[in-house]
């Protein structure tokens, strides 16, 4: 029996486009997405955004919802991603299938809630917005209207929740309790997200500059990306050929601190070599690794310490959160499809706005897309505050 | 594949209730409850509690309490379930941006406002660098990360989780969910939980810890034979649906000897069980929790614990009945919760003989 992991399906949002096409596209120009705020009401517009080029409204046209419908722009971002992924895989009734959604958020309806909070405890005007405020009914909102799974479920490990959704639904299916699982996550921006990177005083006044030297925090973006992951004999019983495969994946904590990585990367480090021990592959058989790279001081210093730990010499690296911003929740759903393009395409996607070497690192990331350069297997980093860092291995279907 | 057992060895609980009793609480006018907190300081040193929120404390020493109960030190992954995260601290940074204009906000509370600030600070605590995840998902958070642990036991992956589920209920968030017709307006009565006739619920909060692990001990509470969640919908029937999740185990219903229901007091969410525990042909015991530990996203946990320790002691508080049939020794627990019927758990549970 083959226990192979596939990937059949891949749906994504983001500020660099509204589906796969699209995406695709920007990613091979190197088109960032990143731009002064045009959607979000907030007071901070010295910080640039990578926000999805559409309104609520413009959302809920696209996913064909009534305009009166009680729905936050996070679960509008995840119907759409998720209806892309279904349709790649060639899922239409879903009830005929032992089919899953695993979705990861964190910000859930807040969008809502930051608008309406005190009309929710003192007077009676928004009070329909209640029920959507948490994660959970977020992901509701998404089955409701994609259909009818039999199991679902969110997770909620802050900026790694959607490569955790990944491990839980592979775990799900290497266990036979599933067919096909939907795994990712989705997000939309906030002010309290804003506002709360923003006294953290890590978000950058100019568009984030990832593994540069000179670095000065993160972008914030939002978008959602989801895949459609089956055992490699399901796909195969279903006439599906599948686009690639998880090899491996790896969980860890850093156990430091709430908000900031360790210095020696410990929990980066150890969800690369679960991810890595699980694949069975050497360091020197990964061909590319989409970082987390936020572009914080912290980050990108102590993911690069944990990577140089781990591969001599590293191998080909890039974070590409100067075009998208960071995700946040959907950051490892977003950036494993970003990279799965890219890996179909035969391109390593750039390090966009990177100047300068980081002194305490030996390697740079990518400088210019580099074409013609065939990836069999990639790493994808995913890391979150509390130190919730995941680590999953991609490998090529060729 | 070989497949692991899993087996309950360790509890930890902080609820409405006096630690180690179980009484009929006075439920007042507001049918609104708070937990009775341990002393945190015999737990946490004063500077890290300082910062802590209540139910990072609680999750922490709920946490500590089902490790020491099972004699574990760190265990091979951290897995915690909350419905609503830290929401007291979301509470206090969402005002500030509100009231402020965005302007002049401290990063306290939102660096504590994350759900999985409490995995995350347990981790920190034990210097714990496995598996940590976090599940929020309405009434089956602490289901989710049960089953995340149990899945990855029975495959091998683990050989022990700490399974964590905890939710606040502060007074803002009470007043927003009597608004959406949560809770009861009407003063609660027992009767209440036998018969439901109105709408609504009492609230409570709480967190319930459970160490699991592939190995039977003195510390063993109960194994835990299978987990299903189901998301319910037009096509998939409930009834039938336990039939098979009872038949994957070689059971029936007439073989169960208690059912620890989700019952709360609803009229809606109670009849949901007792289509399926009353009305039918096979009735077994039934348990009931709610009325002791009030409802919150992750109270089912409250009900799992007594599960577990019914099991091990084979003596069944009285106030935990809602039916009694006579049995002479209680082997098997179904133990069964859902959402707005919505999403169901089935937990299967068994008496653990050495």
């Amino acid at each position: 029996m083959n226990q192979r992991i596939a990937i059949t399906g891949l749906g994504i949002i983001s500020a660099i486009g509204n589906n796969r096409s699209e995406t695709l596209q920007s990613l091979l120009q190197s088109r960032s997405g990143i731009g002064k705020m045009q959607y979000l009401n907030s007071v901070h517009h010295e910080f640039p955004v990578g926000e999805v080029k559409l309104s609520d409204a413009e959302l809920k046209d696209l996913c064909q919802i009534d305009s009166q419908t009680i729905i936050g722009r996070t679960t509008l971002l995840g119907i759409l991603a998720v209806r892309e992924a279904l349709k790649e895989a060639k899922i239409e009734q879903i009830e005929e299938h032992k089919i899953g959604l695993i979705s990861g958020t964190t910000v859930g309806g807040m969008e809502k809630s930051e608008q309406y909070y005190f009309d929710f405890l003192h007077n009676d005007l928004h009070n329909q917005y209640i029920n959507i405020h948490d994660c959970g009914a977020c992901t509701e909102g998404i089955v409701e209207q994609t259909g009818n799974y039999c199991f679902c479920t969110t997770i909620s490990t802050a900026c790694s929740s959607a490569a955790n959704a990944l491990i839980m639904g592979a775990n799900m299916l290497k266990a036979g309790y599933l067919d096909m699982v939907v795994v990712g996550g989705t997000e939309c921006l906030t002010k309290f997200h804003l506002n709360g990177f923003n006294t953290l005083m890590i978000l950058d006044k100019t568009p984030c500059k990832p593994f540069d030297q000179n670095r000065n925090g993160i972008t914030l973006g939002e978008g959602a990306g989801y895949l459609i992951i089956e055992t490699e004999e399901h796909a195969v019983k279903r006439n599906i050929k599948p686009i690639c495969f998880v090899s491996g994946y790896g969980n860890a904590c850093d156990a430091y601190h709430q908000t900031a990585s360790s210095p020696d990367g410990k929990g980066a480090l150890l969800a690369m070599q679960k991810a890595l021990k699980m694949s069975g592959l050497k360091p020197q058989e990964i061909d590319y690794i989409n970082a987390h790279g936020t572009g914080t001081h912290n980050n990108d210093l102590s993911e690069g310490i944990a990577v140089q730990q781990l591969f001599t010499p590293v191998p080909p690296i890039s974070s590409t959160k100067a075009l998208t911003g960071h995700t946040t929740s959907a950051a490892g759903g977003v950036e494993i499809i970003l990279s799965i393009l890219a890996m179909k395409n035969q391109f390593l996607p750039q390090n966009l706005n990177y100047q300068n070497k980081i002194e305490e690192l030996n390697f740079e990331p990518i400088k210019s897309n580099m074409l013609n350069h065939p990836i069999q297997h990639f790493l994808k980093n995913s890391f979150g505050f509390g130190g919730n860092n995941s680590s999953i291995i991609i490998s090529n279907n060729v | 594949m070989k497949q692991h057992s899993v087996f309950i060895n360790g509890i930890g609980s902080i609820s409405i209730q006096k630690e180690g009793t179980l009484t009929l609480p006075e439920w007042g006018e507001e049918n609104y409850l708070r937990c009775i907190d341990p002393p945190f300081a015999q737990y946490i040193s004063p500077a890290l509690l300082r910062r802590m929120s209540k139910v990072v404390k609680r999750g922490i020493v709920g946490a500590l309490l089902a490790l020491q109960d099972g004699g574990m030190e760190i265990p091979d992954a951290i897995i915690s379930g909350t419905g609503l995260g830290c929401i007291e601290d979301t509470e206090k940074f969402l005002s500030a941006m509100i009231e402020q204009n965005e302007q002049f906000l401290q990063p306290t509370h939102f660096i504590q406002s994350t759900h999985n600030t409490i995995s995350s600070q347990i981790a920190i605590m034990l210097k714990c660098y496995n598996y940590n995840t976090t599940f929020s998902h309405l009434g089956i958070s602490l289901e989710s990360a049960l089953f995340d642990g149990f899945l990855q036991i029975k495959m091998g992956m683990l050989s022990n989780a700490l399974i964590n589920g905890c939710d606040e209920m502060t007074p803002d968030y009470h007043l927003m969910l009597r608004k959406v017709g949560f809770w009861k307006r009407s003063p609660f009565q027992i009767e209440d939980m036998h018969k439901a006739t109105t709408s609504g619920t009492v609230a409570g909060e709480g967190c319930n810890s459970i160490l699991l692990s592939n190995e039977k001990n003195e510390h063993t509470y109960a194994e835990i034979n299978d987990i299903q969640l189901i998301h319910h919908h037009e096509k998939n029937n409930i009834e039938e649906q336990i039939r098979l999740f009872l038949n994957r185990n070689e059971l029936s219903l007439s073989e169960i000897d208690a059912v620890m229901m989700g019952t709360n007091g609803d009229i809606e969410n109670d009849s949901v069980y007792d289509k399926l525990y009353f009305e039918g042909k096979d009735n077994p015991t039934q348990l009931i929790y709610r009325h002791l530990s009030g409802d919150y996203f992750t109270s089912s946990g409250f009900g799992l614990i007594q599960s577990a320790r019914i099991l091990k002691s084979q003596d069944i508080e009285p106030l935990l009945y809602r039916k009694e049939s006579k049995k002479d020794k209680i082997q098997h627990i179904l133990f069964h919760n859902h959402y707005k019927n919505s999403t169901h758990a089935l937990i299967l549970l068994s008496v653990c003989s050495n």
